[in-house]
């Protein structure tokens, strides 16, 4: 074997995890914070770009405050290759979100997951209705509306909505046109909505299992 | 474990040419062998020319142990007609315990297990030493986990200077 010595003392073939394939260290950097994932592109010049091609990208910004926040992800964003399956921003303070923006790089990328948690009301881009790669939904306070072109999405399996607003017409649109909503026990709503969606539901209910949830 | 004799052996080969009489059960646990096994069900021998005997021996240790917890439940839940929720739980403690002693190893084994685990497709083993590896990475600051890994920093100064001002919130809590 090749023993050639580094300065100090560390022998190259000794350094295997730089040596794993890239999908097998991302799969590593998927199970930390995403700070702490990002913090390895320290750690070396093969390291720099691991962490931009991990899949599961989760934003829990509990730990920079806004405008810091944005920043943040935008960077993650920008320096990120690769398909991007699941989303998670979970935010508190961050109160002007430039969501448009990241649902747009978002909607390029192959997304499969997203579930936002902002506690501001925030208006859904049009072309969120064109990720078909979408499989699960989770939203809180936001405004849907979907555009007139909306053709459905045919893979999303799993919708929840929490306190947002969406007209009757556009929910039964929302829902009629996702066939692999329908008939399934898969769609939530929680807390109050601005329209009054139980009534679309009520005559819904022979096609629709919807699980309606107070709180 | 008895062990009925019409049971089929498979013998692993590993890349240093020793010889692991396997049962085909034990074999099976390896997705990449089943896939092997279903397209050509007389194969007995297997040469695995990327993992090493130590490798494959530890390998062989996990698939074994999983195994004989699977087969321990399902004699259980037969003998009793149905599982008991103590039991089981008390089952998977122990394996969960037996898990994490085997992950006492140092970090190339782990890095080699990874490999192995990804090649013959263990979906199980994947899992346990990719989460070790997150968990020794975890917390620590760039020069501890490079030490941990012996990874030699070959970023010139103004490489660093660039990668923190490009990424000033990764750096906050660590230093």
């Amino acid at each position: 074997m090749d023993s050639k010595k580094h300065p100090k003392g560390v022998e190259a073939h000794d350094d295997r995890i730089t040596n794993l394939p890239d999908d097998l260290k991302s799969n590593i950097l998927e199970r930390l914070p995403l700070e702490e994932a990002v913090r390895t592109s320290f750690l070396s010049r093969k390291w720099r770009y691991t962490w931009a091609s991990i899949a599961n990208l989760a934003f829990d910004v509990y730990f920079v405050k806004a405008p810091e926040s944005t920043k943040f992800i935008d960077t993650v964003l920008l320096l990120h290759q690769g398909p991007i399956r699941k989303f998670y921003l979970s935010s508190k303070d961050l109160t002007v979100v430039p969501i448009e923006r990241w649902i747009l790089v978002l909607s390029r990328h192959g997304l499969e997951e997203i579930n936002i948690r902002c506690y501001s009301m925030w208006r859904m881009p049009s072309c969120f209705f064109t990720i078909q790669s979408l499989k699960k939904v989770y939203l809180n306070d936001c405004i849907l509306k979907p555009p007139h072109t909306f053709c459905g999405l045919k893979l999303l399996q799993f919708l929840s909505l929490d306190s947002c607003t969406i007209s009757d017409d556009d929910f039964e649109k929302l829902v009629s046109s996702c066939p692999l909503l329908e008939n399934l026990k898969n769609v939530f709503f929680f807390k109050r909505f601005l329209v009054p969606v139980y009534l679309v539901l009520n005559n819904k209910s022979d096609n629709y299992e919807i699980t309606m949830i107070y709180y | 474990m008895a062990r009925s004799s019409t049971e089929n052996m498979i013998t692993l080969m590993s890349s240093d040419g020793e010889e692991f009489m396997v049962t085909e059960k034990v074999a099976r646990e390896c997705t990449t062998i089943r896939n092997m096994l279903e397209d050509d069900c007389v194969i007995t021998n297997i040469p695995l020319p990327n993992v090493t005997s130590d490798i494959l021996s530890m390998v062989i240790e996990y698939c074994m142990e999983h195994v004989a917890a699977a087969e321990k439940a399902a004699a259980e839940t037969a003998e009793k007609g149905s599982s008991s929720a103590p039991a089981a739980a008390k089952a998977n403690k122990d394996l969960e315990e037996w898990d994490k002693a085997f992950m006492n190893v140092d970090v190339y084994t782990l890095c080699d297990l990874i490999l192995a685990a990804n090649y013959l497709n263990v979906s199980g083993l994947l899992d346990l030493t990719i989460q070790t590896a997150a968990n020794l990475i975890k917390g620590k600051s760039p020069e501890q986990i490079r030490k941990t890994f012996h990874i030699q920093n070959d970023l010139s100064l103004e490489e660093e200077e660039k990668i923190r001002s490009q990424t000033p919130w990764a750096f906050e809590k660590s230093e």
